[in-house]
């Protein structure tokens, strides 16, 4: 039979000949027995495999997947998963063994030498007892010196390192984690950018929480080097020199109507010359006031300042505009805001919930466009508005309960703006509801 | 929550349902259990790649476009999963082949042709060896055309190839299983 005869006959019971094919099936049927008993038999066969018993799968088998779900959906709050992978690794028992190996080897090295040691030790002493007894005065004399010696280079380092870290701190943060480390620093009342003048804004700097849903914590927070109570302006100046060698940022806003907040934000950005963009969802819910279901706002910035910051987060009066300054001053929604690098883990959890991270590496800053450029850009294509805008925004909103926002939105945005070559702060801020 | 459809379900998911997933999985862990099963021959290489599959697309619900349904999105993790698994173990036949010391397929003897009594017991078990020993290709194709009812279209989206490589995929997978049953006829028949 014909290679095309053939086709003619697996079509057919495929399901799938073509309409214009059926004459000729048939007329190869009514010519050929051989085909007609080939159709037949792969009738048959086709017959034979839908009558297969089907498999059903166990309640045993459901209850497994079902609970396998249930670790993976906890595990992306707590980040459980990284652990696990690892130690379902075939290599993983190897690593653990060769390294138990390894610390033992080590520790018995020490230990035989130690012990050689104090055999040699003992010789020695039992040689130069005498002649020890006369310097033992001199040895003690010298160990406070030495000891107080350390104890300053150590104390330097630390403030040297506090000092890099100055970020001012929030102690109503710290009433969400009583257990968080508590370091009582002494202000630097009389100089710096905080003391002029207080505003009632308390600001917590130090690494939040890994995940952006801001799970509270109520381990102590290992990872805070310095904590410190301010009362007074964020200045652009003093975000420059936090921020001054990070160009990604994290800023969290702890606010007790964070929609509002969250307006306010984006009608800011808009004001300073950002495109901003936002998903249908948010629109809405921004648009239902009375709607006091807890979701999450979560804004990123890319091509960002250190005074774009300042005068975003409306702890400093911008100097372009009088609108501008209008809209900046009212800015104070916000109780409290954490403030902090973008680590590696957030740029995971940021890879993982939302499909991207920030750049790598920003480069040096660049202004935003100025305000008075933008509102004609976002009139048109909203993607098209956004490839024109040097700045853009992103503003979403997702639960509060999980930080999921990789919607289509999102996808968009992304499409829109990874052919632009974006320099400056990539800031991602997420506000928070107290509610 | 049963009554809605897959991408309304996903949609709840994505924004924080994950109840909504179990009913995802209560939807299609049947099929997705049955195509392993007949795709691996093997009870336990099944129920792992099953497992595997709901947790991979869950992990990875957020990348499902929506363009094609989900189903075929998730067919198509089973299948490259059931590759990944077939990979790890030695290659068998079947699950319910009886082999001999030699390797070669011992079936049970009856004097009456296969053939004519092919929907029965036997025949069906007859069909699972042949089935089983086709490539993973033709078999999965031939399964998720005459089990799940997919199109050449479904089928393509299922196992990642385009429209054209289905067709002859399956054309081939047909015929080459008409030869084995052949094969198996007349050794039968020799016994």
């Amino acid at each position: 039979m014909k290679k095309h005869d053939l086709k003619l006959l697996t079509s057919y019971v495929d399901g799938e000949l073509h309409a214009s094919m059926q004459s000729e099936l048939n007329e190869l049927l009514q010519n050929s027995s051989e085909a007609r008993e080939l159709l037949r038999l792969l009738k048959q066969d086709a017959l034979m495999i839908r009558n297969q018993v089907p498999m059903e799968c166990s309640y045993e088998l459901t209850q497994k997947i079902l609970a396998k779900i249930k670790v993976r959906s906890l595990s992306r709050i707590g980040h459980l998963n990284k652990r696990d992978d690892l130690m379902m690794r075939p290599w993983f028992s190897l690593v653990a063994v060769a390294a138990i190996l390894a610390v033992t080897t080590f520790i018995s090295f020490y230990a035989v030498n130690a012990f050689l040691g104090v055999q040699a030790n003992d010789l020695e002493k039992a040689k130069k007892s005498l002649s020890l007894s006369q310097n033992n005065e001199t040895r003690e004399k010298k160990l406070p010196a030495n000891l107080n010696a350390l104890e300053t280079e150590k104390a330097d380092q630390i403030a040297m390192l506090e000092k890099q870290n100055v970020l001012p701190v929030s102690p109503e943060i710290n009433k969400d984690n009583e257990k968080s480390v508590k370091i009582n620093l002494p202000l630097e009342t009389d100089k710096g950018p905080f003391t002029k003048g207080t505003q009632g804004k308390e600001l917590l700097a130090a690494p939040a929480n890994e995940a952006f849903n801001l799970i509270r914590i109520d381990a102590p927070l290992p990872w805070v080097l310095r904590k410190k109570e301010v009362s007074g302006e964020v200045s652009g100046k003093m975000l420059a020199k936090v921020i001054n060698n990070e160009t990604r940022l994290k800023i969290e806003l702890s606010c007790k109507d964070n929609a509002a907040a969250f307006a306010q934000l984006k009608m800011n950005l808009s004001k300073m010359g950002y495109f901003v963009y936002s998903d249908v969802n948010t629109l809405m819910r921004l648009k239902n006031k009375n709607d006091k279901s807890p979701v999450n706002f979560m804004v990123y910035l890319e091509n960002a300042n250190a005074n774009d910051l300042a005068r975003l987060l409306g702890q400093e009066k911008p100097a372009l505009s009088k609108e501008a300054a209008k809209v900046a001053a009212t800015t104070s929604f916000w109780e409290a805001l954490v403030l902090s690098k973008i680590s590696t883990n957030d740029r995971k959890t940021m890879k993982s919930v939302l499909g991207f991270e920030p750049a790598e590496q920003g480069g040096s800053f660049t202004n935003a466009t100025p305000p008075n450029e933008t509102p004609e850009s976002a009139k048109g294509d909203p993607l098209q508005s956004l490839k024109k805008n040097k700045s853009s925004a992103l503003a979403v909103s997702f639960p509060a309960a999980q930080n999921l926002v990789n919607s289509a939105e999102v996808k968009q945005y992304l499409e829109a703006t990874k052919s632009s070559s974006l320099s400056g702060i990539k800031v991602l801020i997420v506000l928070r509801t107290d509610n | 929550m049963n009554s809605l459809d897959d991408n309304t379900l996903i949609r709840l998911v994505l924004e924080g349902n994950t109840s909504a997933f179990d009913v995802i999985v209560r939807r299609y862990n049947t099929k997705v259990y049955s195509l392993a099963f007949r795709l691996l021959n093997s009870v336990e290489d099944a129920e792992d790649v099953a497992q595997d599959t709901f947790s991979q697309a869950f992990k990875a619900l957020g990348s499902f476009r929506g363009t094609a349904k989900f189903y075929t999105w998730l067919f198509r993790i089973t299948y490259n999963l059931a590759i990944s698994q077939r990979r790890k173990r030695k290659p068998a036949l079947s699950l319910n082949s009886q082999t001999d010391s030699q390797g070669e397929i011992t079936l049970p003897s009856d004097d009456a042709s296969p053939m004519k009594n092919m929907e029965d017991e036997e025949g069906k078990s007859m069909m699972d060896k042949a089935l089983g020993m086709l490539s993973l290709d033709h078999r999965a194709g031939l399964v998720l055309k005459e089990i799940e009812g997919f199109s050449y279209e479904e089928i393509a989206l299922s196992l990642g190839v385009p429209v054209g490589t289905v067709r002859s995929r399956l054309h081939r997978a047909r015929l080459e299983l008409r030869a084995i049953l052949e094969k198996l006829d007349k050794e039968r028949g020799d016994l």
